[in-house]
């Protein structure tokens, strides 16, 4: 419930930043006397080395980084679960060839995927979520497939193909339907995993380019200036961490929901 | 047994090319003409076209990659576009700092996981052990390069007792491995506390007890020693990870590794040098994995004798049949 309710702030927040900034002005323009100013009345976070707003900064590299975890788990998740549930249903040699396509994609770390990727593209949220995403595929592909060869035996799906159903009514409508509960529990787990690579990739230099404010861009620069001024990684730290884990907590939560054995 | 090692060990090979295929041809699509950026704007066009041929540039793809495979079968990464030296010098030179690092980072969550593990089963449902899983969450959902900026922060700028940038002594590994071993440490507590859980309400523990073993000699010396196996293979596991996340770490702390050469030479469009840190930082993860099935099998008789009846082929997936409640079954969000 924290976690619901962290994240229900988080999105409310960068939803309505609108409201209280201007996005060009406050969080992207350059105001040199105003540099490294701490906490205040007026800042409530002080400023960066550029003198933009340090709250406000936070508050839309909130939308940077939630957009780019749920575009890559969504599109994981997309292509990764119709894979699976390909590979499920029908098995046979198109499984075994899908299967052993995830076994190379999972040899490779998928931070380092998406790096790679990125250097063949224009860092923008676009490829950003299309890397992400994309070394995570595999995953939901065996997490979608071994649910659904669990379910697929079941005497519903005979019956569903006894009575003439269409293979893909059977996945859509009866296979995946009823194995949602893993899906749901990796899908919560998937953004926060996304949102931490995407911050990383931001402060390797890698992910999403200064002025746009996003958390893992805003620590990068405050490298430099981290003697005496804590704030500057205090702030978007601490955001990264209360997103993080809130989506895990969801998806621990989701999972202990669902599956009651996990409580022991 | 061997039969099983032998299999994986040759189903490695056609997934190491395959891997290799991914990584040339992801670097082969990076946009940025090498022979620019060597030669600068004032190159002529005889010296490009020579500079070309000389690199091998102008060559269709897959004639470029079957050579590059067929050097790589003899050791040879390719000459760096950047510097001109053999990318295995450069690779090698960088090696050690990466498996110092991640070795390091695995003892420290060791250390800190197993005991911990221990105590938030043994103190199931109390403060100690819901602390222990808010610790663990934190290690988890924290980034290892907020972390390290944090600790860099304490230890070297305010207190000063560590130093904040690596200069290769002992104590500028510290911040690092702590940094990365925390963020292993809650895969590790988790699967330590649920066999701990496991072996504890298990017959042959309730047998000690009532034979008149103390409470103490029970835990920790008969059901510790049959808990430990899977955190050790969770942490195996991890290690693959951490070799793969390590890019992170790199930068923050100027360690000269696997990761940041990677990082460095991806910005200077230094081809050669990014794809031999992919594809040894690929082929090691899937060494390490290989080894910890294969150690799994050697390690608990249980599962070496399944293979000798001849009933089963794969170590892990059996281990996670019998029926780990928690993290043993539980897909891991990757730290990358």
């Amino acid at each position: 419930m924290a976690a619901l309710i962290i994240l229900a702030i988080i999105v409310f927040a960068a939803c309505t930043a609108d409201l209280f900034w201007d996005y060009q002005k406050d969080a992207c323009n350059i105001n040199i006397p105003a540099r490294l100013q701490k906490p205040s009345a007026q800042h409530w976070l002080g400023t960066d080395e550029m003198g933009r707003d340090m709250l406000c900064r936070i508050v839309y590299g909130a939308r940077a980084s939630l957009t780019v975890g749920l575009a890559a788990t969504t599109f994981a998740l997309l292509i990764g679960g119709a894979l699976g549930a390909i590979c499920g249903y029908y098995g046979g040699k198109l499984d075994n060839i899908i299967m052993r396509c995830t076994d190379v994609l999972l040899a490779i770390p998928g931070l380092l995927l998406a790096i790679a990727i990125m250097s063949a593209f224009k860092p923008n949220i676009f490829y950003i979520s299309l890397a992400l995403g994309i070394s995570y595929i595999s995953k939901f592909t065996r997490i979608v497939r071994s649910a659904v060869l669990t379910v697929r035996e079941q005497e519903y799906i005979e019956a569903a193909k006894a009575i003439g159903a269409k293979d893909h009514t059977i996945i859509l409508k009866h296979l995946l339907m009823n194995c949602m509960a893993p899906i749901f529990v990796q899908y919560a787990l998937a953004i926060g995993s996304r949102i931490l690579s995407v911050s990383t990739l931001s402060y390797i230099g890698m992910g999403i380019q200064a002025p746009t404010p996003d958390w893992g861009n805003m620590l990068s620069g405050a490298r430099a200036y981290i003697r005496g001024n804590a704030y500057l990684v205090l702030g978007p730290g601490i955001a990264l961490l209360l997103t993080i884990s809130a989506f895990n907590l969801i998806g621990d939560g989701l999972r202990d929901a669902l599956d009651p054995r996990l409580k022991k | 047994m061997l039969k099983y090692s032998f299999k994986r060990i040759l189903y490695m090979i056609p997934v190491t090319i395959a891997v290799i295929f991914i990584v040339y041809l992801i670097m082969y699509l990076t946009p940025g003409d090498p022979v620019a950026l060597l030669l600068g704007a004032d190159a002529t066009p005889e010296l490009i076209v020579e500079t070309r041929a000389k690199l091998g540039i102008s060559d269709p793809f897959f004639v470029q990659f079957g050579r590059y495979l067929w050097n790589l079968l003899h050791g040879d990464f390719g000459m760096s576009w950047y510097t001109g030296n053999p990318v295995s010098e450069r690779l090698f030179a960088a090696i050690p700092y990466t498996v110092k690092l991640s070795l390091g980072a695995m003892l420290v969550a060791l250390i800190i996981s197993v005991p911990f593990g221990v105590i938030a089963a043994v103190k199931r449902n109390t403060i100690a052990d819901y602390a222990i899983s808010v610790f663990a969450m934190i290690g988890v959902s924290a980034p290892t390069f907020w972390v390290g900026t944090m600790l860099i922060l304490l230890f070297a700028l305010e207190w000063r007792v560590l130093p904040s940038a690596f200069d290769g002594t002992w104590k500028s590994y510290l911040l690092p491995t702590i940094t990365q071993g925390f963020n292993m440490l809650a895969s590790i507590v988790r699967t330590q506390r649920s066999s701990m859980l496991e072996v504890l309400s298990s017959d042959y523990i309730r047998t000690a007890r009532a034979k008149g073993v103390s409470h103490f000699s029970a835990t920790y010396k008969h059901a510790l020693r049959n808990a430990v196996l899977p955190s050790i293979t969770v942490a195996g596991l991890d290690f693959s990870l951490l070799v793969g996340g390590s890019v992170a770490i790199e930068t923050v702390f100027a360690i000269p590794g696997v990761g940041r050469l990677m990082i460095d030479n991806i910005k200077l469009h230094d081809t050669p040098t990014v794809i031999g840190c992919m594809v040894f930082v690929s082929v090691m993860v899937s060494i390490i994995n290989l080894l910890v099935d294969i150690l799994y099998g050697l390690i608990d008789p249980r599962i070496k004798a399944q293979y000798l009846k001849g009933n089963n082929n794969d170590t892990r997936k059996n281990k996670k049949k019998e029926g780990k409640p928690g993290t043993a079954n539980m897909e891991k969000v990757p730290e990358e």
